[in-house]
């Protein structure tokens, strides 16, 4: 660099320097390829694919309901099966079909103010408290049955999610056989503490594809997902993080963190 | 009329659940994370690690991309908190590996020792900088962030980075220039 050193000149030279730094092209390659085989996400974090999968769910969910409800002996284990707030899978491998011929409803909700919310959904919302000051304000989305507050910090993700029970929950609660999970109080309603997502390991056909298919989803606990869920009265409650990685373990939303923002939800 | 999305956001939109739209993103952005962090610890093989690091958790947590502020300051931005996992396990030292290994193969080896010389005094200098205004360097310079997106990455309006990057700047040239002396 020059003697004679105006800030623009340093500047310039800094970018100059900096031009002459490239990744080792076997690298980029390998990192490139892993990318390709890591699964793209964990399932049902996808607003678009959500969308789809909510039809697919209710088309199930009211052949089930038509089937079942009609003997007595099932009913009541069906009752049972729409009352929990988590639904253990047999095993920690499950298969989930998909249908993406299906129009998308929705693809870019429009973020609302906590009152514009409330003027849309029919039942009384409440603004969450006690949500780290790190992840700032919340985007929110609405319809008539649900609102939905995320957060985003780099590398993470924190909804809190309030819905009217129609249906049971909108949002899927199948977790692996191995799951643990943890009954809590929430100022005298029991909710349940869940850690761990299901990952896809094949998908027939693509999601890029159109067309009906199957998806091979395995349950990981080490997979930093967390998620608290309980019901009061006709509403049906969940507060969920993604993201991060295990370095920052003592940076997440813990349990009790969770509890206290569920507290604030009424 | 509505507002046009950029079309990086319309891209990590896409890159959900469209492999080819992320290796797009990927393509795109690796030389710079790759850059930040060599800058910062001086190690290809450590750099290396926190360059996959940093877009895996990308992929993981594309859906926390909410289009507010530029992919690229979101993705330094997952860079940084590596960084910062990264020193509270291990302290890193600022020599560089052999400039082979870092990429200039090719230059002429003149050049490849000159300009490995010149990346040592900086990283040295870098590293005298109080870590505010080192960091604004790094993410500005290496990271090839606007002035505005380095303001996103450190929480810090644009006025507030654009003077941290100054200082970082007059500070620098005071260092170069003695040790040049």
């Amino acid at each position: 660099m020059t003697t004679q050193m105006p800030d623009q000149k340093l500047e310039n030279d800094l970018r100059a320097l900096t031009e002459t730094i490239q990744p080792d092209a076997h690298f980029m390659t390998a990192l490139d390829a892993r990318l390709r085989q890591t699964p793209l996400r964990p399932r049902f974090a996808i607003p678009v694919s959500r969308a789809r999968r909510i039809t697919v769910a209710a088309a199930l969910l009211l052949g089930t309901f038509l089937s079942v409800w009609t003997v007595p002996s099932l009913r009541i284990i069906a009752q049972q099966v729409l009352n929990s707030l988590f639904n253990q899978a047999a095993s920690d491998t499950h298969i989930f079909s998909y249908d993406n011929t299906l129009p998308i409803i929705s693809s870019t909700p429009i973020s609302k103010t906590f009152s514009e919310a409330q003027s849309i959904v029919q039942f009384r919302i409440y603004e969450p408290k006690g949500v780290p000051a790190a992840f700032g304000q919340p985007e929110i989305t609405a319809d008539a049955t649900e609102v939905n507050f995320e957060y985003t910090l780099p590398g993470r993700y924190l909804s809190i999610s309030e819905q009217l029970n129609t249906n049971g929950w909108q949002i899927n609660g199948l977790i692996g056989a191995s799951a643990k999970i943890i009954k809590v109080d929430i100022d005298g309603i029991a909710g349940e503490y869940v850690e761990g997502e299901w990952m896809s390991i094949t998908t027939s056909p693509t999601p890029e594809q159109s067309g009906i298919g199957t998806e091979v989803g395995v349950w990981r606990s080490d997979i930093p997902t967390r998620k608290l869920r309980w019901q009061n009265g006709q509403v049906l409650y969940e507060i969920a993080e993604r993201g991060g990685s295990p370095d920052i373990r003592d940076e997440y939303v813990s349990m009790s963190d969770m509890i206290a923002i569920a507290k604030s939800l009424r | 009329m509505g507002i046009i999305p950029d079309p990086e956001i319309l891209l990590a939109r896409q890159a959900i659940h469209d492999r080819d739209a992320f290796a797009e993103l990927y393509r795109c952005h690796v030389v710079r994370v790759y850059r930040y962090f060599i800058v910062h610890v001086g190690d290809v093989s450590d750099a290396q690690d926190l360059t996959s690091q940093t877009f895996l958790t990308a992929l993981e947590s594309i859906r926390g991309y909410g289009g507010k502020g530029s992919f690229a300051a979101w993705l330094l931005g997952i860079a940084h908190h590596k960084m910062v996992d990264y020193y509270r396990r291990k302290r890193a030292t600022v020599s560089l590996d052999s400039a082979d290994e870092l990429g200039l193969p090719s230059l002429p080896m003149d050049e490849i020792v000159d300009t490995r010389l010149q990346l040592e005094r900086t990283m040295s200098a870098l590293s005298q900088l109080t870590e505010d205004r080192a960091e604004a360097m790094r993410l500005h310079i290496f990271g090839a962030l606007t002035v505005k997106e380095v303001g996103q990455v450190m929480k810090r309006s644009p006025a507030a980075s654009k003077m941290l990057i100054y200082r970082a700047l007059q500070d620098l040239k005071m260092l170069l220039l003695n040790k040049e002396s």
